[in-house]
């Protein structure tokens, strides 16, 4: 009895972490840097947060 | 760029981004694609907004300096000979259009001719409004001031209202 209820809860924990995904969540995804000269350095960084109950995993960045 | 690839649930992180301006002019939007294992939403956008200024026009200058040198090559020079249309597009658009620091011809329309000519002659103070005639040290002609009075707002629409 005992065996099959650790092995239930076993199966349990093996289902949610099938299901456990990431969620990106990027609060303010845009940016105006306003007017700047060409000799300014134009450099922002964006907060970004996992809010899933997954890893998140940043495959590829790719500029345009 | 990133500050980890990886990332547990619940933890924060950073993609940092330098844009190169040199050689770049004008309004740019840059935009970068993240792509994550995120199910719901496998690619998502970051966009940097920004007008970039060339190294001359960085700076700030009184009104009547693109009336000299470097600045009269691509302020003044541009508009020898052009007359009416031709000559707004050289030497007034830059700063009469949409999206700039001044008004379009349409809006210009709005005044009396009297009015236009009065700022076209003598420059509007405080601003970066030159005066372009030759009284006022600008580089144009009483015909060119009277053409360009003319295509901004054309005589015959003054008796309609
Ligand atoms: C290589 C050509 C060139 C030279 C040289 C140049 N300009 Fe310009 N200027 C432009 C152009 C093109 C614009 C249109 C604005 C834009 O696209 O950002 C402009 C726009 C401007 C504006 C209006 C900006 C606005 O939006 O209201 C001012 C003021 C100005 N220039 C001043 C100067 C002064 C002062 C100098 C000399 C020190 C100078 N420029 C030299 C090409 C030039
Ligand atoms: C360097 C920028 C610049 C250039 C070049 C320029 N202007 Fe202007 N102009 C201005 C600004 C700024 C004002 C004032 C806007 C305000 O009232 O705040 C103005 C005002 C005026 C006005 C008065 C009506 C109004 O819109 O307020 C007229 C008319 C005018 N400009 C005509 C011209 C013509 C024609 C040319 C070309 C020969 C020209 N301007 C070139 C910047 C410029």
């Amino acid at each position: 009895m005992a065996k099959t209820y650790f092995l239930t809860l076993f199966l349990i924990l093996a289902a949610s972490s099938a299901y456990a995904s990431p969620v990106l969540h990027i609060d303010k995804p845009q940016f105006d840097f306003g007017t700047i000269s060409q000799d300014d350095k134009a450099e922002h960084v964006f907060e970004i947060e996992n809010r899933g109950d997954g890893e998140l995993i940043i495959e590829k960045l790719t500029p345009s | 760029m990133a500050s980890s690839d990886h990332l547990k649930p619940g933890q924060k992180g950073e993609i940092k981004v330098t844009v190169d301006l040199r050689g770049k002019f004008g309004a740019i939007v840059k935009t970068i694609q993240v792509i994550t294992n995120d199910p719901l939403r496998r690619r998502t956008n970051l966009l940097m907004k920004m007008r970039v200024k060339d190294l001359i026009h960085a700076r700030k200058y009184e009104a009547d300096e693109i009336f000299k040198a470097p600045c009269r090559g691509c302020h003044v020079e541009r508009g020898n000979s052009q007359k009416k249309f031709s000559l707004f597009m050289s030497d007034c658009i830059m700063c009469h259009n949409e999206g700039r620091s001044a008004l379009p011809v349409s809006g210009m329309q709005a005044k009396a001719r009297e009015e236009i000519e009065k700022a076209l002659r003598e420059g509007i103070r405080k601003t970066s409004m030159p005066g372009w005639d030759a009284k006022h040290g600008g580089p144009l002609t009483d015909e060119e001031i009277r053409g360009l009075v003319d295509y901004i707002k054309p005589a015959a629409r003054r008796s309609r209202n």
